[in-house]
C-alpha cells in the first residue's frame, strides 16, 4: 500500500490572544500540526502496520512548514513532499497544489482529516478527490477493510452511520474519534530530522493560483462576562451559587 | 436572483428557503418530502454525494441559478466542495449569516477554530454550505409549485448499509437552564450527580465533544460547541469544563454562565460571570441539599 497523508499546518489556536482594544487577534505564535491532521497520520501508520507500504505526508503551507512537517515525521511517516513558501491561502490554491503533488506518484488511498481545527471549512478532501477525479468517503470514524483493490468504511454523517465500499485509488477523511494518535518518543523525533523531505516550489507545479475570496473582517466577537471568581470556605461558596441561581431564574 | 436549494431534511430546508426568501431570492428546490419553495423538485430519496452532485449540476445547467446552497451538515458540505470543484465556482461552508450585495455575497463564519468571526465576500455565482439551525422557518409566500425529479445514480461509491442514529428529542436550545459537564466529571456513574442537579433546576444536559463523542457517555445531540448545539439560556452552570474554544463558542449567548471547576485558571473563567474555585464532588452534593 502506498499511502498519501495530506495534513495542514495551523496557528496554535490556544495561544492567539485578542488585541482588546480592536479585537483582532495576533497571530505571532508558533504553528503546529492540526490536530485532525493527526488522526489521519496515525491511521496511516495502522494500515502500514497491518498491510506493508510506505506513508508519504504531504502538505502545503508557510516557510514555517519545513520544521511543522516533522511532527509527521516524528508520528512515523516515512518521507514528505511539501510547499514551503508564502501564497494566497484558499481551499481552490490548496486542492490545486496538493492533487499536482499526488498526481506525480501512484498513491492507493490519500487520507486527510474531515476538516481543519482552525477554518472548518471540510472542503480539502472533497476537492482533491474531485482533481484527481477519484471517489471521496469523507468522516470515517472506522476504516473496516481494505483488500482487493477496495476499501470499506464506516461514516458518521449527522443523522446515520453509513458503510460505504469504494474502488482505491480513493480518497478518505477521518473523524478525530477514529484513533488515538501517537506521540512521538524522544528517538523517533530524532530519527524525523533524518527523513527525506522533499520541498517543491509553486513554480516547478505550474499552478495557477486563483483568489476570489475577500476577507471584510476577522474580529473576535465581544466576550463580556463578569468573570468574578469564588472561591474558599465550600459552605458559603455554596450559598453564594444558590444566590446567583436564584437570582437567574 | 434565483437560489437553487437541497438539504436532506425538511426542516433544514424550510429553515434556509426561509433565509433565502428573506434575502429576495426565488427559490428552486430539491427535497426527498414536502417543503416550502417557489419551485419543488420533489425527487426519490439519495444520499450519496455522487448522485446529488449531479443532480445539482443538471438542474444548475437549466436554470442557472446566483447562488447553490446546502446545508452545512456532512453531506451538504461534501457536496458542497465537489460541486464547487467541479464547476469552479467559489465556495463557503459553515455560514452563519448571508447577503446580497449586489453581483456579491457576504458571508460570516468562524476562523481560528471559533476565536474570530470572518466576514467574507465572493462573486456570484457561489455555492454556500449554511448552518442551518441558525435560521427560523418564517410564513412567507412561496410559489408551491410542484415537479416530479429523479435523482440518477452516479458513479463513485457503493453504499452498502445506512443506520439511522437513535436521536433522543433534546431541548438544549430553547431550554431557560442549561447544566453542562466536561472532563472534570472523571466516571460514568457521576452523571448521576449532575443528573440531580440538572433535576432540582429543572434544567437540560449538554456536554462537551469528549464526552459524547470520545466517552460515549451522552448522545452526541447533547454536544454543546462549534459542531454542535448553540445554546442561549438564561443560566448556563458549567461543570468541570476547561473551555476550550470549540466549545465556547456553543455557549457564547448564554446569559448568565457560573462554572465550577477546579483549576483556577482554566480558559472557561474567560467565558464565565461568575468561576467558582472548587471540586465538584464536595460542591454539587452541598449545592442540591441547599437548592
Amino acid at each position: 500500500m502506498k499511502i498519501a497523508v495530506c495534513v495542514k499546518e495551523i496557528y496554535n489556536l490556544e495561544q492567539v490572544k485578542i488585541i482588546r482594544e480592536t479585537r483582532e487577534p495576533i497571530l505571532d505564535v508558533p504553528k503546529k500540526l492540526d490536530d485532525l491532521s493527526k488522526n489521519a497520520i496515525e491511521e496511516a501508520l495502522r494500515i502500514r502496520e497491518k498491510h506493508g507500504g510506505e506513508v508519504v505526508a504531504i502538505s502545503a503551507g508557510s516557510k514555517d512548514l519545513k520544521k511543522t512537517i516533522k511532527e509527521a515525521l516524528a508520528m512515523g511517516a516515512d518521507r514528505a513532499i511539501i510547499v514551503s513558501e508564502d501564497f494566497q491561502s484558499n481551499a481552490e490554491n490548496t486542492a490545486l497544489i496538493l492533487s499536482k503533488i499526488l498526481s506525480k506518484e501512484n498513491f492507493d488511498l490519500i487520507l486527510f482529516g474531515d476538516a481543519s481545527s482552525d477554518e472548518y471549512s471540510a472542503q480539502m478532501a472533497p476537492r482533491v478527490a474531485e482533481l484527481l477525479r477519484i471517489p471521496q468517503i469523507t468522516y470515517v470514524r472506522e476504516i473496516k477493510e481494505i483488500s482487493d483493490g477496495k476499501i470499506v468504511c464506516i461514516r458518521d454523517m449527522d443523522y446515520y452511520y453509513e458503510t460505504v465500499e469504494s474502488n482505491l485509488p480513493c480518497v478518505v477523511s477521518v473523524t478525530n474519534e477514529i484513533n488515538e494518535p501517537r506521540i512521538p518518543a524522544l528517538k523517533d523525533i530524532l530519527k524525523a530530522s533524518k527523513k527525506p523531505v522533499d520541498v517543491v516550489s509553486l513554480s516547478d507545479l505550474k499552478v495557477e493560483l486563483v483568489n476570489p475570496y475577500q476577507i471584510l473582517e476577522n474580529l473576535a466577537p465581544e466576550i463580556d462576562r463578569k468573570q468574578e471568581v469564588i472561591q474558599g470556605d465550600l459552605k458559603e461558596v455554596v450559598k453564594q451559587i444558590v444566590e446567583v441561581i436564584r437570582r437567574e431564574i | 436572483m434565483k437560489a437553487l436549494l437541497f438539504s436532506e431534511t425538511p426542516e433544514n430546508f424550510n429553515r434556509l428557503s426561509s433565509m433565502l426568501k428573506k434575502l429576495g431570492l426565488d427559490i428552486h428546490g430539491i427535497s426527498f418530502s414536502e417543503v416550502k419553495a417557489d419551485y419543488i423538485y420533489l425527487a426519490n430519496e439519495r444520499l450519496d454525494y455522487p448522485s446529488i452532485v449531479k443532480a445539482f449540476e443538471e438542474l444548475g445547467n437549466k436554470l442557472n441559478p446566483d447562488l447553490y446552497v446546502l446545508s452545512s451538515t456532512k453531506l451538504g458540505k461534501e457536496v458542497a466542495s465537489r460541486f464547487s470543484q467541479r464547476t469552479g465556482l467559489p465556495c463557503l461552508t459553515e455560514c452563519l449569516s448571508v447577503e446580497i450585495d449586489g453581483s456579491s455575497i457576504i458571508a460570516t463564519r468562524y476562523s481560528l477554530g471559533g476565536k474570530t468571526l470572518m466576514k467574507i465576500k465572493t462573486d456570484l455565482p457561489a455555492v454556500i454550505a449554511v448552518v442551518a439551525d441558525a435560521f427560523e422557518i418564517e410564513d412567507f409566500d412561496f410559489k408551491m409549485e410542484k415537479v416530479d425529479f429523479e435523482i440518477k445514480e452516479a458513479d463513485g461509491i457503493n453504499v452498502i448499509s445506512r443506520e439511522e442514529k437513535r436521536r433522543e428529542k433534546v431541548g438544549l436550545r430553547n431550554a431557560d437552564v442549561v447544566v453542562c459537564f466536561g472532563r472534570g466529571v472523571r466516571r460514568k456513574e457521576d452523571i448521576e450527580l449532575i443528573e440531580k442537579l440538572a433535576e432540582k433546576l429543572n434544567a437540560e444536559i449538554g456536554c462537551t465533544r469528549p464526552i459524547s463523542h470520545d466517552y460515549r457517555w451522552l448522545p452526541e445531540e447533547r454536544m454543546i460547541g462549534l459542531s454542535g448545539e448553540k445554546i442561549s439560556p438564561k443560566l448556563l452552570i458549567s461543570i468541570g469544563v476547561s473551555g476550550q474554544i470549540q466549545h465556547a463558542v456553543g455557549i457564547m449567548n448564554s446569559k448568565t454562565v457560573i462554572a465550577i471547576n477546579n483549576d483556577e485558571n482554566a480558559p472557561m473563567k474567560e467565558y464565565s460571570d461568575y468561576y467558582v474555585v472548587a471540586d465538584l464532588y464536595s460542591l454539587i452534593p452541598e449545592l442540591i441539599k441547599l437548592l
